[in-house]
């Protein structure tokens, strides 16, 4: 449970096992003890949650008077406390006694064996066999409908950890406790089985459980680990930390770790249970190189290698830098980002270097950087326990962000107020105080009409933006016309919500405004980060705690690529490839003069493949074949290439195009660090060892570079691997903001939040404190955002709106969620068009059936799912199903500041597929077997 | 394992396309009940036993839709529903005969009671008579013990109980 400390509350002073301890009023028993290094047994507490006070083992005694829980009984001043007594010891050896006459007691037959709650206590209190007799007169029920999630109801102890964790940290309400006494029995929804009720498979519960009640498989088929590893999520760019348990060189399991700074102890169905892919069949164990007929035949490492190097120099010979790009990975650590991006710099005398936030979170980093002077959130994510009003625009954190986003869940459950700026019902939606459910393309106005009112009903706060602002006497002009009326018009929405909005987030003694790829991937995503900027500046709603402008990065490292410089028109730290004294520093470090190229940002990259300028490209670790929108012509540019070069962990789009593919390594695998969401750098571990044929993806780029004959500067000599801690060191030396960053401070300190300008400074939980900004002026700027029609508006032809995004049980592209256990839920196994009941009836289908899908660049073939989680006129499809092909239907439209494309607004028409035209299935596994 | 387990996973819910609680039972619990309570979820308990007195056992399907109405998960509604004894998820019998186990009426031949009724019926406690009449149950003190051994037959309370009267009491019951 997350309870802020009361700075107002008074100091008591009592008495622990004859010390004397301090702590502040409203402290509990436990709590305290806990401070001083005492320890009592407990079987219902739990961090996480609220104190309980079912179990009564945790009982203390307290002078003069009976024991009491110890978990849920506050400090008095002046009392003595004793943690062990043989009075104690009775007390707790008779409850265990009652507990354990209503367990097994086939220890050896369960998985908890050797890290039970109970067996420990047992242990502890010295209990044997209970004296009472065995109630086995009942049938304990077991629920084994969840793939991963197994309930065995014979062992439970009923200290409803579970059902609280389900209330308390995922927030679903979907578990429950039914019945009484010997009848009681753990309910998922109105018991109808975990897989039926609406769970999200979180396994918080597994987690929580002290016994083996719930379980998940990976004890079961392992037993215990023998190690744990503590690394960092690959997923979503929450960054959780994780504890993966090992046994023998595999992953037994991965659970929460209890002391993960952005996930206090919690994960989502990704992070805990979608890690099989990293042992799959599938992955690519051997290099591959294309034969003259198309197919691939395997290659030696040193074959592979020497023909990248030569061709490399080859093309650098004939075309000069301008023949080659880079694509980075998003999904591969920092240190092998920046590896990537020198080697553009350094070994092909380019800065056609870009990574994937290109088409995600760009608008964000370019607004932020301009407004604000640094290119990241300003916030952490544990500020939405601080803010009073959160406003959330076009992002679905419950899914795309699980953990963040039960997260906010709680905020709002504890009295948070919330705004919902999305043309989807999404859970947060429907949970929201204010929803304006806004036609895709139209946020700009929305957000203008949002200032209109601010500024005319004199919402804002006069005296930060004197001190703290520049701009906006002009802005103000601008916003003259941009009414609620003439947003609404554009966003078919009432103006009165507009207005109500406003109003709202003014009313909010710290709001907070949080945003998605819904801003971002939009014709004008810029000016959209740039209005939401401006509202919270004009509110002063900046450089508090609870406050600020956060995006929710999308993927785990997503903030770190573009951080280490993986960018073509800045160094690490958004330094600009022209800066006179960025240039100088890397001149000293590198050792050369630093390309002066303007480089290629990703569109730019396919559109002079077409051209026939660029001939080479090197990608890491990125399907942009698949995941890039307007498949047709990234394929077409792909293919003109004279020569391509793809990272991989498994067989896809992208690498079936290339000529020679280099079989990567998973996070699992390797060492280095991630950079979430909220700046945290926290390192990822090494947990078990590459599959046999794969390598160290840095440890690849790097024995390239050598072979081309440069040295980068980040092995001990040829032929060694690479040492991530000395790429960090070389960066931190580069990067003003990450300077006290170093691999010996992430262990003491588990991690650093950027800004970190030393190596005493602590890091920064919250930037542009009292609202001086990053900016050399230390002025916020308030930008004037025009509003523009998207790329494209729906028509007589194409009359409804696709708006695309992910679902919780997926991640991307599905290469790695596809092949885990988690592919084996029902919600998870195809793609759906969801579509609205009364579209429907237009369209004439029903739940289930298949349809085509049209937009102007193809048309693909998908299920319909009518369900009310969309409006009327507007239609989702995620983009993890590789053979449904959504991204076929996305056009070219881009940001007009940072290339970002439109993914989320395209006009579509639906069409009922007649039954003679369904299309065979296609299995991601039939890939594999195509490229041997 | 020793014990003998069911498996509660796979448990169907029989559904009917008309909703058990009704618009109209919703009219009146919105304006007589919810009103009452400065929250919906208060009101839990008076819709559980308006479906119960409706139907004379709570479907599963009632659960659901008595959360929909009040905004609550099915899970807290069932979760509620089951931790008291006088509701029942299953159908039960047009009468219910409470025989009270506690001390006063267990000294004083609560067994004999029982057992009694077990032969008359045909049923143990739990059950209900193959036409539909009658459910027997164990009950906990019904704070009688004065007059014990007593039971409750429905919503009426006997006393002083013999294994004759009572047979009469039920044979009585139209």
């Amino acid at each position: 449970m997350i309870t802020k400390a009361d700075p107002l509350a008074q100091t008591l002073t009592f008495k622990i096992d004859g010390k004397a301890v301090q702590a502040p009023a409203g402290t509990t028993i436990l709590t305290a003890l806990r401070s001083i290094g005492k320890e009592v047994p407990t079987l219902c507490y739990s961090d996480r949650m609220q104190p309980y006070g079912a179990c009564r083992t945790c009982l203390v005694e307290v002078e003069g008077r009976k024991p009491v829980a110890s978990c849920h009984t506050p400090v008095a001043a002046d009392a003595s406390y004793k943690t062990h007594s043989p009075l104690l010891t009775r007390l707790r050896k008779n409850i265990t006694e009652l507990i354990a006459s209503d367990h097994p007691l086939e220890c050896l037959d369960c998985t908890a064996n050797g890290r039970c709650d109970l067996q420990s206590l047992a242990q502890e209190v010295g209990l044997r066999t209970p004296r009472y007799e065995n109630a086995r007169t009942h049938n304990p029920p077991k629920d084994d409908s969840h793939p991963f999630i197994k309930l065995e109801m014979a062992k439970c102890i009923g200290c409803g950890k579970c059902a609280r964790a389900c209330d308390e940290v995922q927030g679903s309400f979907i578990l429950g406790m039914s019945g009484r006494g010997y009848d009681v029995k753990v309910i998922a929804g109105n018991d109808t089985g975990f897989e039926k009720a609406d769970c999200v498979s979180c396994g918080q519960c597994v987690f929580e459980c002290p016994v083996a009640a719930l379980e998940e498989p990976g004890t079961r088929l392992f037993g215990l680990p023998d190690t744990t590893v503590i690394t960092t999520c690959s997923y979503c760019g929450v960054g959780c930390s994780l504890n993966v348990n090992v046994k023998d060189g595999s992953v037994v399991n991965i659970e929460p770790n209890p002391q993960g700074s952005a996930n206090l102890g919690h994960t989502c169905v990704k992070g805990r249970f979608a890690h099989q892919f990293a042992h799959s069949k599938d992955r690519l164990h051997t290099p591959l190189i294309k034969k003259p007929d198309g197919g691939f035949r395997e290659a030696s490492w040193d074959e592979a290698l020497d023909l990248i190097a030569t061709k490399f120099n080859e093309i650098k010979k004939k075309y000069g830098p301008a023949g080659f790009a880079a694509i980075s990975s998003s999904r591969c650590t920092n240190e092998e980002n920046y590896l990537m991006q020198k080697f553009a710099r350094v070994v092909m005398g380019t800065n056609s270097i870009d990574n994937c936030s290109r088409v995600c979170h760009s608008p964000s980093a370019y607004a932020l950087g301009q407004a604000l002077g640094t290119g990241a959130g300003t916030n952490s994510f544990q500020d939405v326990a601080e803010s009073d009003v959160i406003m959330i625009v076009g992002a679905n954190p419950t899914e795309a962000h699980p953990v963040f986003g039960a997260r906010i869940k709680q905020a709002v459950l504890k009295g948070c107020k919330l705004i919902i700026l999305d043309p989807r019902n999404t859970e947060l939606a429907k949970l929201s105080d204010l929803h304006i459910p806004l036609r895709p393309g139209s946020n700009v106005a929305v957000i203008n009409a949002m200032q209109h009112v601010l500024v005319k009903e004199n919402l804002i706060d006069p005296d930060f933006i004197a001190k703290h602002t520049e701009g906006f006497t002009q802005l103000k002009a601008e916003l003259e016309p941009c009414t609620p009326e003439w947003a609404a018009e554009i966003a078919a929405v009432d103006p009165d919500l507009i207005r109500r909005a406003a109003r709202l987030y003014a009313s909010g003694k710290a709001a907070q405004v949080l945003w998605g790829l819904g801003v971002t991937e939009a014709g004008h995503g810029s000016n959209a980060v740039f209005g939401m900027i401006n509202m919270a500046v004009m509110t002063g709603n900046i450089g508090r705690p609870g406050t600020g402008t956060n995006p929710i990065r999308g993927q785990n490292n997503v903030q770190g690529a573009s951080d280490v410089g993986a960018l073509p028109n800045v160094f690490s730290d958004y330094r600009s490839v022209t800066d006179p004294e960025a240039r100088a520093d890397h001149r000293r470090v590198w050792g050369i003069e630093p390309p002066s190229d303007k480089g290629l940002r990703i569109p730019d990259m396919f559109d002079a493949a077409h051209h026939g300028t660029l001939k080479a490209m090197y990608i890491l670790a990125e399907d942009v074949a698949q995941s890039d929108p307007n498949t047709t012509h990234v394929v077409g540019a792909l293919e003109s290439l004279e020569f391509l070069v793809v990272q991989e962990i498994f067989m896809n789009e992208t690498a079936k195009l290339a000529d020679v593919i280099l079989p990567g390594t998973t996070f699992l695998e390797k060492e280095g660090t991630f950079v979430n969401s909220d700046r945290r750098i926290q390192r990822v571990r090494q947990a078990i060892d590459p599959r046999p044929g794969t390598r160290i993806d840095g440890d690849i780029i790097n024995t390239i570079a050598r072979r081309m004959g440069v040295d980068l500067g980040v092995d001990a000599g040829p032929g060694t691997p690479i040492d991530p801690s000395k790429i960090m060191d070389e960066l931190a030396h580069l990067t003003p903001k990450w300077a006290g960053v170093s691999y010996e401070r992430l262990e003491k300190m588990g991690f650093i939040q950027w800004p970190c300008y030393d190596k005493d400074h602590p890091g920064t939980e919250i930037v542009h404190l009292g609202g001086e900004t990053l900016r050399p002026n230390h002025l916020a700027k308030l930008t004037i955002t025009p509003w523009q029609e998207p790329g494209e508006l729906p028509d007589k032809e194409y009359p409804f709106m696709l708006t695309t995004g992910r679902m919780l049980f997926h991640y991307n592209v599905g290469t790695m969620t596809r092949r885990t256990d988690v592919s084996k839920l029902d919600k998870a196994k195809e793609e759906t068009l969801r579509i609205h009941p009364s579209d429907a009836r237009k369209v004439g289908v029903v739940n289930g059936e298949l349809v085509n899908v049209t937009s102007r660049r193809g048309s693909v073939q998908v299920k319909a799912q009518v369900t009310k989680a969309t409006n009327p006129g507007t239609l989702f499809m995620t983009f993890h199903f590789p053979e449904s092909r959504t991204n076929l239907l996305v056009g070219s439209a881009v940001d007009e500041f940072t290339g970002c494309p439109e993914y989320k607004i395209s006009a579509v028409r639906v069409e009922k597929v007649t039954a003679a035209a369904r299309p065979e299935t296609r299995d991601p596994a039939d890939e594999v077997q195509h490229a041997k | 394992m020793a014990w003998i387990t069911k498996n509660s996973g796979t448990m169907q819910i029989e559904r009917r396309t008309e909703p058990y609680l009704t618009d109209e039972m919703k009219r009146d619990l919105e304006a007589k009940v919810v009103v009452r309570y400065p929250t919906r979820r208060a009101s839990t308990l008076p819709c559980l036993h308006a479906v119960q007195e409706k139907y004379n056992y709570i479907p599963h399907q009632a659960i659901e839709e008595i959360g929909a109405f009040l905004g609550l998960p099915a899970s807290e509604v069932l979760d509620t529903c089951t931790f008291y004894e006088m509701f029942f998820t299953q159908p039960r019998g047009k009468y219910v005969v409470w025989v009270c186990q506690s001390i006063s009426c267990e000294l004083l031949g609560h067994e004999k009671l029982m057992h009694g009724l077990e032969e008359k019926l045909g049923i143990l406690p739990g059950e209900t008579t193959p036409d539909g009449k009658i459910t027997l149950m164990h009950a906990e003190c019904l704070g009688a013990c004065g007059g014990a051994p007593c039971a409750l037959v429905s919503e009426t309370m006997h006393e002083n109980l013999t294994a004759e009267n009572l047979e009469r009491i039920i044979d009585s019951l139209p």
